[in-house]
């Protein structure tokens, strides 16, 4: 397979009164075409700036830094001008977001709205965009399609809206699909429902597809590929399998090991992150998970590792410099 | 930890009398299965209810109710965690408010160890409210932004005249220290502390008063991943310290399950299932919670295998459906489920279920397993 998306030192910081938030800060990654990607990470750590990068939305005081590239299919993203990147987004580029209440808009009906970008971005007319508005609401699975094609979006559930968003997104065929916590907002039930929907899609048109999320379960669910970010940085990538069985940096173990599994009782204490994620504003010298890991040595807090590899994953952490880390054999506190 | 320690000795508000308490059929049978004793049983509720009006049109006549929780009978034992979990409208929100009458129930009784508290005049609740607080989800919006952290903690005591200012001060840092705050935080204001931070200040604020019982209404669900374990392991030491009772109000299954002595499953206003956590995640009865089960995804690679994937949305509780309530998403749904409203019946191990057909295998009976 040949790469779609090539992601080179991003960089994308946000100029402030109070100084320069280096919001994603160094960050490399590619998706091939029909891949699927996924990037998690708690707040603050510049998973969805990544995202918004990505379609040039990072609006002011934010910018991208000059030693980053976006290429996408052989165009750096990141130097296009904006009337060309407009033509991008929505037809070879397309992202949903968490909350679709607030991205759809209240006034319009949603088949209008989902004709409106099929006639936008394909130019077609509009008893032709009308019709691959109703193809693409039977097609993410919303129920007797003609009658809600009137509904408003506020008429719709949470999971409807969300079906419509992903509608709208794919109504243009597009090559790559970013979406930014698609089901965050979404009782479980109904997550379950998108997930299996997303999954069913991107094996019918073979969409490559970015999936930004906080939550590891749903990474397990729906991608076979991951990089994980912690303090604007991807801290350890590679296959799911592998890093979520034998997690080789140290912020990933704790991360897997500190959230509650089905089944576990209290009677054993979760193994808790101690403090909290440091301040874009003034990342730690060295390794920025230092201040919170229990392996930290010396080093760690005064050189920033690199990614090195790990067998298929790579792992930011100085004691991967030779071979896999030992895990837990420091875990003393 | 003294200070805290130390409360003025009283006698029950409102001088309720516990062997006023009748047993009903459904006590009855499951005092069988383990000895729960009537003094062991911190809170109870009968057939409780919260409606609230829809009002339409100009003049905001009342057209229809929204069914928020529809008769819940629950028996809440002294020092054990009842965790409440469901999807959002389910009502465990609205039941967790109502039992400690900061929603004042539309029907049903409430008992506090053996106090009506449906009935209680204002001054008796108040009394009573120190035995009962609530921890809230949204740190921001239950925290005054403009009173400090010491004065917001300490308001409590102030309400109830505990001790004099200076005692007051003594305890508020003391209660800060216990849930790892330092001292200094008295006297900064809540926009100054992160979200686990302000999780950690509403706590405080809730214990100070030394309540028995405390309804924690989705706490870590705000919070990040590596904040909400610091959190709950918080929780857990704090009810073997206090020796609280906890009402433990979620939506995340492994993380109710993992606080909660007793698990009970919500739909529609209704508890479809309760069972003592290990049981309900070993055996769970109601299709309804298989579901749930099924849906909850899990850091494991390749456990997503055989999937139950529900179809549809969650009915309006305006307008339930008839029957069970479950029906018209429930892939092993008959005839008799639009007929029969079922109860919550007993099967054995303190579990009881509202199903027809509890048990009943969900894989190929009209699913999509994935």
């Amino acid at each position: 397979m040949s790469e779609l998306l090539s992601v080179e030192d991003l960089r994308t910081s946000f100029h402030t009164h109070g100084g320069v938030i280096r919001a994603v800060d160094g960050v490399d990654f590619s998706i091939e075409k029909g891949g699927a990607l996924g990037v998690v990470g708690e707040s603050g750590s510049g998973k969805s700036v990544t995202a918004l990068s990505i379609m040039r939305l990072v609006e002011l005081p934010g910018r991208i830094e000059r030693e980053s590239t976006i290429s996408f299919e052989g165009r750096d993203l990141a130097k296009l001008k904006e009337e060309e990147m407009a033509r991008i987004r929505g037809n070879d580029i397309s992202m949903i977001f968490q909350e679709p209440m607030t991205s759809l808009n209240p006034v319009f009906t949603v088949g209008d709205q989902i004709a409106e970008s099929v006639r936008l971005h394909q130019g077609v007319g509009k008893k032709e965009a009308e019709e691959r508005a109703l193809d693409m609401m039977r097609l993410v699975g919303i129920p007797s399609a003609e009658r809600r094609m009137r509904d408003y979006p506020h008429q719709m559930s949470g999971g409807m809206r969300q079906r419509v968003m992903i509608g709208m997104a794919l109504s243009c065929n597009p090559k790559l699909l970013i979406a930014d916590e698609p089901t965050t907002a979404l009782d479980v039930t109904v997550q379950a429902q998108i997930l299996e929907l997303m999954k069913d899609l991107r094996d019918k048109l073979g969409m490559a597809i970015l999936l930004i999320t906080h939550d590891l379960g749903v990474v397990a669910e729906m991608v076979d590929e991951v990089a994980v970010m912690y303090g604007g940085k991807i801290v350890e990538r590679g296959p799911v399998s592998e890093i979520f069985a034998n997690p080789q940096h140290p912020y990933t173990e704790a991360l897997l090991t500190s959230i509650p599994l089905l089944g576990m009782r209290y009677t054993t204490p979760l193994k808790a992150i101690r403090g909290m994620v440091p301040s874009p504003l003034d990342w730690p010298r060295g390794c920025r998970f230092a201040p919170r890991c229990d392996y930290a040595f010396d080093r760690c807090t005064t050189e920033l590792p690199p990614l090195f590899e790990v067998g298929r994953q790579e792992s930011a952490c100085w004691l991967c410099e030779s071979g896999p880390r030992a895990v837990r054999q420091a875990a003393a506190t | 930890m003294l200070a805290l320690r130390e409360r003025p000795a009283r006698g029950p508000p409102g001088g309720g009398d516990v062997s006023d308490l009748s047993i009903d059929g459904v006590e009855v049978e499951s005092l069988e299965l383990e000895e729960v004793a009537e003094g062991d049983i911190l809170l109870r509720t009968r057939g409780l209810k919260k409606y609230f009006p829809v009002k339409q049109g100009f003049l905001q006549r009342t057209s229809g109710y929204l069914q928020a929780v529809d008769g819940v009978d629950l028996d809440i034992r002294r020092g054990e965690t009842v965790g409440l979990v469901g999807e959002s409208g389910c009502g465990k929100s609205t039941l967790g408010r109502t039992l400690l009458r900061l929603l004042e129930p539309t029907e049903g009784e409430i008992t506090f160890q053996g106090v009506d508290v449906v009935n209680l005049g204002s001054r008796q609740l108040k009394e009573l409210r120190r035995d009962m607080q609530i921890v809230f989800q949204d740190s921001v919006g239950s925290l005054d932004p403009r009173m400090k952290v010491g004065d917001l903690i300490a308001e409590g005591l102030a309400i109830h005249g505990v001790s004099g200012r200076r005692g007051r001060r003594d305890i508020v840092h003391e209660m800060l220290q216990r849930v790892g705050l330092p001292p200094e935080a008295a006297d900064r204001y809540p926009h100054q502390f992160s979200g686990g931070q302000r999780q950690r200040i509403g706590l405080a604020r809730a214990l100070v008063l030394q309540p028995k019982l405390v309804v924690a209404d989705e706490p870590v669900s705000a919070l990040d991943v590596s904040i909400q374990s610091q959190v709950l392991n918080l929780l857990v030491e704090l009810k073997q310290e206090f020796d609280l009772t906890y009402v433990f109000v979620a939506h995340d299954l492994a993380v109710v399950g993992y606080i909660s002595d007793r698990v009970a499953v919500m739909y529609l206003g209704r508890i479809v299932e309760i069972a003592p956590s290990d049981e309900l995640f070993a055996r769970p009865l109601h299709p309804y919670t298989v579901a749930l089960l099924s849906a909850n995804p899990e850091p494991i690679p390749g456990r997503k295998s055989n999937r139950i994937v529900l179809k549809g949305d969650v009915p309006s509780p305006i307008d339930p459906p008839s029957g069970c309530r479950f029906r018209t998403r429930c892939p092993i749904a008959q005839p008799i489920c639009a007929e029969v409203d079922p109860v919550l019946e007993s099967h054995g191990r303190d579990h009881r279920a509202a199903c027809h057909f509890p048990g009943t295998p969900l894989t190929g009976a009209g699913t999509s397993a994935a």
